[in-house]
């Protein structure tokens, strides 16, 4: 079963900065704990996929700063979409997406060594990210959601990845567009 | 990695350390840093424009450039840049937004020319100039030459303005009467617009043209009727308020005829306080050039008081009574509790103003406790109690002490409670400076 350490997110998002994320590392650790989860745990990944991993991570030094459950499961979700994103599709991250209507969170470009990898054409796909706390009932209500959300940009031609996680279980649903 | 990619992410982390430097007060660090992000955005961009095919990086590059030169205030270069997105094969919403912004940049682009073009700036004014309201204010007895207090200045546009825009309010509901579900809101957006400006002045004591701009730059957020409304609500208030000749019964009739009582004393008791006796200055109407004398204003007469804002309905004015002022010695810890025996001089006033302080406020079974105590200004001019507070916009008057702050209290109370019940989005700019000062001090409620 394949393993992904939650700390290891600098790694596989280099456009990203190490403090951001560390940042939602932590979060995703302090969300899966929350919800009396143990390393390793189990993640039941959904939709397009169809498999399991196990989730690593190292235990938060302090968790007083991570009382919001909203903010638990948000940030904690972007740890698990970059992860997943980058290990089960031909994409990367590049960088967020705050310009604009599009109804998305982050743009994503061909990994270097994709034949259709172009240096100057380096937006290539959408990815909108969202978590849960509430089980699978909330989860597929999400998705529904925000497969309408990102509508507004679905003429740009490109991709859109749906990533919705619930802490539940834990379960990610991962829907293309 | 490529050119445009660098530059583009060179640009991205130059905008969050323009955020940054923003978010600590560093305001011209972020100008300058918002500046570079936005050159490098640009070379970005023009490094893809003739990749056609580069969809849609080439047109989101375009667009974040163009979106950073207006931030930077480029609008010209916002323009081509824009033009250089729609050049592309950009995908249709994002040609939309590519539009909305054009069209942004386009109002920017008519209101520098606007700015930067005296002939039109001339012509605006003077547009304004001839809807004006022109007033004069003289000291009664010149101690600086004939230079009028700034205090006197300020009380008389505040008045002016609040009296205006209880005229703005009261006309707007009676004209729209049931039309509007968002009233309260449309009145808010209209009162924010119609704030009035000083287009003219003149150094005689003081003369100035007041007016607000409701016809020149028409916002096109509202139906026709309303606008037509906009046009003309200044002249009419105008007419109402300052073509009536306060010391003739018959000519007052009609307004008592067409405005509440309420609604009178919201309109035309701060007018009125400006013709006072007791005033330092006189009032006048004037035409554009401030010389000739339109109107001169003097003490409303005491039927036309009473007929235009009644002071208590069923309330006889008290005979025998006099407000007295004494002087006398009493020891310290008497806290100026004079006896009789104690009293030196005493005399009758025939106006004065005085203080008081209260430290909670009460109508029926509502109480608010204040944290600090609230001195009011009282202003007697005989028979009548007056409180006039800007600061909470409450104008009460009655022939008795007692009933004076009774009304002040309610008054205060249904204020707060008006403005409780509304969100800060439904606030004007004076209703939210009210209610944060009346936050301030009321410490706890209790009812």
């Amino acid at each position: 079963m394949k393993e992904f350490n939650i700390n290891n997110i600098k790694n596989i998002c280099p456009e990203i900065s190490g403090t951001q994320c560390s940042f939602y590392a932590e979060g995703c650790a302090v969300a899966l704990e929350e919800h009396g989860h143990k390393v390793p745990t189990e993640l039941v990944i959904d939709g397009d996929f169809s498999l399991k991993c196990l989730l690593l991570w190292d235990a938060p030094t302090s968790k007083r700063g991570w009382r919001e459950p909203n903010d638990l499961a948000h940030f904690g979700a972007i740890a698990i979409a970059f992860h997943l994103t980058t290990a089960l599709t031909e994409y990367q991250v590049v960088e967020q997406a705050c310009i604009g209507k599009g109804g998305f969170d982050y743009y994503l470009c061909f990994k270097e060594d994709d034949p259709r990898y172009d240096a100057d054409n380096f937006i290539n796909a959408r990815l909108e990210i969202s978590g849960t706390n509430k089980g699978i009932e909330a989860l597929t209500k999400r998705v529904r959601q925000k497969l309408e959300q990102v509508s507004p940009s679905d003429s740009w031609n490109i991709p859109a990845y749906v990533v919705v996680t619930d802490f539940v279980k834990p379960l990610t649903y991962i829907k293309k567009k | 990695m490529s050119i445009a990619r660098q530059l583009h992410r060179e640009a991205m982390n130059t905008v969050s350390e323009a955020q940054s430097a923003l978010m600590s007060g560093e305001t011209d660090r972020h100008d300058i840093l918002l500046r570079h992000a936005f050159e490098k955005e640009r070379a970005a961009a023009w490094e893809l424009l003739h990749k056609l095919d580069a969809e849609p990086t080439r047109s989101i590059l375009f667009r974040s450039a163009a979106q950073l030169a207006i931030e930077s205030g480029e609008f010209k270069e916002a323009e081509k840049l824009v033009a250089a997105a729609l050049f592309g094969n950009p995908p249709i919403e994002l040609v939309l937004e590519l539009r909305e912004l054009n069209q942004q940049i386009a109002n920017y682009l008519d209101w520098v020319q606007f700015l930067e073009n005296p002939a039109i700036v001339h012509e605006y004014l003077q547009n304004l100039r001839q809807k004006a309201l022109n007033v004069r204010l003289k000291p009664k007895n010149p101690t600086h030459g004939s230079a009028v207090l700034l205090d006197n200045v300020v009380d008389m546009l505040k008045k002016v303005k609040e009296s205006f825009f209880n005229y703005l309010d009261i006309d707007f509901r009676k004209v729209f009467v049931d039309k509007f579900e968002n009233i309260d809101k449309l009145i808010a957006d209209l009162k924010r617009e119609a704030n009035p400006l000083i287009v003219n002045l003149k150094f005689q004591s003081f003369a100035a043209s007041i007016a607000p701009d409701l016809h020149v730059m028409l916002s096109q957020q509202y139906s026709d009727d309303i606008r037509e409304w906009k046009e003309n609500v200044f002249e009419r208030f105008k007419d109402d308020v300052f073509q009536t000749d306060y010391n003739s019964v018959p000519e007052v009739r009609p307004l008592a005829d067409k405005y509440s009582p309420e609604e009178r004393r919201r309109i035309f008791s701060p007018i009125i306080d400006l013709f006072k006796d007791s005033n330092q200055y006189n009032f006048s109407l004037t035409d554009t050039s401030f010389v000739t004398i339109k109107r001169k204003y003097r003490p409303v007469s005491k039927p036309v008081r009473d007929l235009l804002i009644p002071v208590v309905q069923g309330v006889q004015e008290p005979k025998n009574l006099e407000l007295f002022q004494s002087f006398g010695l009493a020891p310290a810890e008497s806290g100026g509790a004079l006896s009789k025996s104690n009293i030196i001089s005493a005399q009758t006033m025939t106006t004065a103003d005085f203080r008081v302080v209260l430290s909670e406020i009460h109508f029926e079974k509502q109480s608010l406790i204040l944290s600090e105590p609230l001195e009011i200004e009282i202003h007697y001019e005989k028979p009548i109690f007056s409180i006039n507070s800007e600061l909470l916009q409450i104008r009460v008057n009655s022939y008795h002490y007692n009933n004076l702050l009774n009304d002040f209290q309610q008054s205060f109370i249904e204020l707060f409670n008006n403005l409780k019940g509304k969100s800060e989005k439904q606030l004007t700019a004076d209703e939210l400076s009210i209610y944060n000062f009346i936050k301030s001090v009321v410490f706890t409620e209790t009812l």
